[in-house]
């Protein structure tokens, strides 16, 4: 059932996750330790802040890391296989076809100089043994469960003919193309209009039925995350905070960055003089605070926050909190 | 908009640049001052009869204006005017010319072309590798060296010290040969300095260009996309990446084609080679204006057609100029 | 490298402080110490303005008189050899830099002047002006530079380094005109162009006051850029026998040298060289100026 997390139904499962990022300037620990699952038909959100690391978790699983990054511990287990060991030809029969990735700004993640249909064709001549009429058969067949009219038509424009959110759904058609196990979408709605971002959520949601898959959904506005969600984890500057499924984050968060992120969200029906703000800045990933991450900005911080790093702690079934309150 | 849509278009913006074109170069030339019948003859004056001729054929006792629409009338009616001073049509001098110079502007273009992309892509590819720094330093080089003292130099090493190659002229003089083989031979061993030179100095412009354009669209989220679909690392490269790449690569072609003639101009100059560059310092040293006039436009002609060809080339690469 | 690393450590909101002037020169100073290319580029160009400035001093003969016999190779009397005429290389090559380097410089400048003029009426009122000047620039840019410069130079009587320069400024300010026309047409939506215009100022000193500041590294790098291509051109111009005789640049150095190339190699490599390292030296500065001012040129 959905919710309870048991290591068998477990699609994939990061453990203690760590790319570094190698500059002139220092090392930037982008993911450090970070470790969560994603079980069958399962769709996990992935929030935080812009910076905390949640793109390059995605961008980790699919080892599209490149220099000056790299990924340098931990284990990813996907279908029985730790994907970190993998070979790099192994991993490219994977990208695309098993594992596929949504991108978060649409009309720039499609090559101008190649129309739709070639684009997403390509993807399925890589992957899969069809004759050539049965490709074009397939292009138009996913095109139209995205939701695009006149599918035989449209395939043959350019991206540049389409707007953001028909981008996006050319996007998921793509990826969607060789049915997936799981599909990450890296903050697919962040660059799109407050419409249209409605009309994909609702897209996903058709299509994980019928295509049986897992999504990791990463985002940074939490009224994005909750319309899909099953379970969320929380990201703060490079480490995971907090996990729970949906309803236990939104009635009893109880890391203090997550209480302060559900806080800021602007509610209609709550009169409030000011909007809640959370003080201070994000941290600079190459110098961060020392002890718990967040400890700068927290209301509850004491002086221990400064000095021990949290562990991450079972609070209850199914939820875990990264705080010194709680050990 | 179709292809053909798109090249009409193209057209019917040629045609008033070709008229400014004329404008200009009838200007410049008639901004020399005296009377024109006594340049004509050069060394040898002209008798009075003859010049008098002249002067009703060409208009020159009417007022400016007059005179270009005279002028013009005759150009577009293929008469590129007569030059006194060496006693031939003009037309016919360019038509015994022509040939080289193409030969030699496409063959050093074309080759340059070849080498820089190959050699940007991977310098792209392999960023801050050896490889780049050092292909990047000599494309510095390259395009800092004056191209007709790289001529003089490498005549002087592999013409006059090694005597690998000849010094000058398309092909040896007073040879009879055997086979057309055995004239190609001669005519590339005499063509080799000279496109070499202009070959040195056009693959360092292009290279930087294609390195730059390459580094740029590398860095764009679709080929995040074209890798997370599993393509292989080749495929990414040379389909997705360069494609893109390429757009300002052809743009910057088609702008420069007239650097390109001005390599050539020196190189056939000192190469001895009969083209058109040639016969254009050679006319301008004896002042034989009419051949002047003509010659500047049919060498415009060639600047435009070849800057229509890379427009016609973006246009095929790029879909989103012909929805303009 | 993606953006998504840099953590963002400003609100969108904060004020951005705008650093003085100083202090920004600063910024740029120590951006271009960090590229040995470009530090190795501007002391060429310091050692070749020196060389051009002191020349009649540090000279170790007279450029005029012949100082040795003819055509002697290099050696420790003459480090670059005699010319045809007895005449100590070096100091040729020396003085040679006067001209060359007032040639590249005088040029831009007046290049600069059209090009700026032209450019910001084009871009900064666009329309009908912009067209017409657009279509005029985008054909003399066409036409083949040193086709047009024959033709003009041809023309004149007198042959004289002034003349030709003024002829080369004249047929190259396309490309800056262009590039200053692009600029201005993206700037004169801004905010403070607004506000200026909303205080009663007139075009004028908009384009001046107000958007030139903002462009003047896009300048800076596109005139470093040209001295030398203006330099090299002179340089082409007087060897294929157009230019002026009496100046000594290294362009009639090596015009008079291309005679004796087989017998006397010294006589045109050396001013080659001189103009190949001048040249190298402001490309050099130009890239990295370009990458420590951030500039895009924008077409």
């Amino acid at each position: 059932m959905k919710g309870e997390s048991t290591t068998n139904d477990a699609v994939l499962k990061i453990d203690d996750l760590r790319t570094y990022f190698f500059l002139a300037e220092g090392v930037v620990k982008a993911v450090d330790r970070v470790s969560m699952k994603i079980n069958e038909e399962e769709t996990l959100g992935l929030v935080g802040e812009s910076g905390c690391g949640k793109s390059t978790v995605a961008h980790s699983i699919l080892r599209l890391i490149r220099q000056p990054g790299k990924i340098v511990g931990g284990e990813i287990w996907f279908e029985g296989q730790n994907l970190l060991k993998r070979s790099e030809s192994e991993m490219r029969k994977l990208r695309g076809s098993k594992i596929a990735m949504v991108f978060q700004n649409p009309t720039s993640s499609l090559n101008p100089v190649f129309t739709i249909g070639s684009q997403i064709a390509e993807a399925i001549k890589l992957h899969q043994n069809v004759q050539k009429h049965e490709i074009k058969e397939k292009v138009i067949d996913i095109l139209g469960k995205v939701g695009i009219a006149s599918p035989s038509e449209r395939m043959k424009d350019y991206p540049h003919e389409f707007s953001g959110g028909m981008c996006q759904r050319a996007m998921m058609a793509m990826a969607l193309s060789c049915n997936p196990k799981l599909l990450i979408a890296d903050e697919p709605t962040t660059n799109l209009d407050v419409t249209i971002q409605a009309q994909i959520l609702d897209l996903m949601r058709i299509l994980r039925k019928e295509f049986n898959a897992s999504i990791l959904l990463i985002g940074h506005d939490f009224g994005v995350i909750s319309e899909l969600c099953d379970r969320i984890v929380v990201m703060y500057s490079g480490k995971v905070v907090e996990s729970a499924d949906l309803e236990t984050i939104f009635k009893s968060a109880k890391h203090p960055y997550t209480k302060a992120l559900l806080e800021s969200i602007p509610r209609i029906n709550i009169e409030r003089e000011r909007l809640h703000v959370i003080p201070g800045d994000v941290p600079e990933l190459i110098k961060p605070p020392s002890g718990c991450r967040f400890h700068p900005r927290c209301e509850k911080a004491t002086e221990v926050c400064a000095k021990k790093e949290p562990a991450i702690i079972e609070i209850k079934k199914g939820h875990e909190v990264a705080c010194l309150l709680y050990s | 908009m179709t292809m053909k849509d798109y090249l009409i278009r193209r057209l019917i913006v040629i045609i008033p640049t070709f008229f400014l074109i004329t404008v200009i170069i009838f200007t410049l030339i008639h901004l020399a001052p005296g009377d024109p019948t006594t340049m004509m003859g050069g060394a040898r004056p002209l008798r009075e009869d003859v010049k008098e001729k002249i002067r009703i054929e060409y208009g020159l006792n009417q007022p400016i204006p007059v005179q270009y629409l005279i002028w013009l009338n005759k150009l577009l009616h293929g008469d590129l005017g007569y030059s006194y001073i060496s006693g031939s049509s003009v037309i016919d001098m360019i038509s015994a010319r022509i040939s080289l110079t193409i030969e030699l502007q496409l063959l050093a273009e074309l080759l340059s072309i070849a080498i820089a992309v190959v050699l940007g892509v991977i310098a792209a590819v392999k960023h801050h590798s050896i490889y780049d720094a050092s292909c990047s330093v000599g494309a510095l080089i390259g395009y800092s060296t004056p191209d007709f003292w790289l001529a003089l130099m490498l005549i002087l090493v592999f013409a006059v010290w090694l005597g690998w190659f000849p010094t000058s002229r398309p092909e040896t003089v007073g040879l009879t040969f055997t086979t057309p083989f055995h004239a190609l031979f001669d005519h590339l061993k005499h063509m080799f300095l000279p496109t070499l030179t202009l070959v040195t100095v056009w693959t360092a412009y292009l290279f930087r260009m294609v390195r730059s354009a390459m580094l740029e669209v590398l860095t764009q989220d679709y080929i995040t996309t074209a890798r997370s679909k599993g393509l292989k690392e080749r495929v990414v490269i040379y389909k997705h990446a360069l494609r893109n790449a390429l757009l300002p690569v052809v743009t910057y072609v088609g702008y420069s084609i007239g650097l390109l003639f001005t390599g050539a101009v020196v190189v056939e100059e000192i190469f001895a080679l009969p083209g058109l560059g040639q016969l254009m310092v050679e006319r301008s040293e004896a002042r034989d204006y009419p051949t002047l006039m003509g010659l500047s436009i049919v060498i415009a002609i060639m600047v435009l057609i070849a800057s229509l060809c890379a427009d016609i080339a973006y246009a095929a690469v790029d879909p989103r100029i012909r929805y303009d | 490298m993606n953006s998504r690393l840099h953590t963002n450590s400003k609100k969108k909101n904060e004020k951005v402080h705008r650093p003085s002037r100083a202090t920004r020169l600063f910024i740029v100073w120590r951006k271009l110490k960090k590229s040995k290319l470009a530090i190795a580029g501007f002391g060429i160009v310091l050692l070749m303005s020196l060389v051009a400035l002191l020349s009649p001093i540090i000279a170790p003969y007279s450029p005029d008189s012949p100082s040795g016999s003819s055509r002697m190779p290099p050696s420790m009397e003459h480090i670059f050899g005699t010319d045809n005429l007895g005449r100590d290389m070096l100091t040729l090559v020396m003085y040679g830099a006067r001209i060359s380097v007032y040639v590249g410089i005088a040029t831009v400048l007046i290049e600069i002047a059209i090009g700026l003029s032209i450019g910001m009426t084009a871009g900064y009122f666009g329309g009908i002006i912009d067209e017409i000047l657009m279509r005029v620039a985008d054909v003399v840019f066409t036409l083949p530079m040193l086709m047009m410069v024959l033709l003009a130079i041809s023309m004149f009587e007198v042959r004289s380094i002034n003349i030709i320069i003024l002829v080369m400024a004249i047929l190259e300010w396309p490309l800056m005109s262009r590039v200053v026309r692009s600029e201005y047409l993206s700037l004169r939506e801004a905010t403070y162009v607004e506000a200026a215009r909303s205080m009663g100022a007139s075009n004028l000193r908009i384009m001046v006051r107000h958007i030139l500041p903002n462009i003047l590294s896009v300048m800076i790098v596109l005139a470093t850029m040209d001295i030398p291509w203006f330099i090299l051109l002179e340089a082409t111009i007087t060897f294929l026998g157009f230019g002026d005789p009496m100046s000594s640049s290294w362009g009639v150095l090596l015009e008079r040298g291309f005679p004796h190339m087989s017998t006397s190699w010294w006589i045109i490599t050396f001013p080659g060289l001189a103009l190949l390292i001048t040249s190298l030296g402001f490309n050099l500065l130009g890239d990295g100026l370009r990458d420590a001012l951030d500039v895009k040129v924008r077409e």
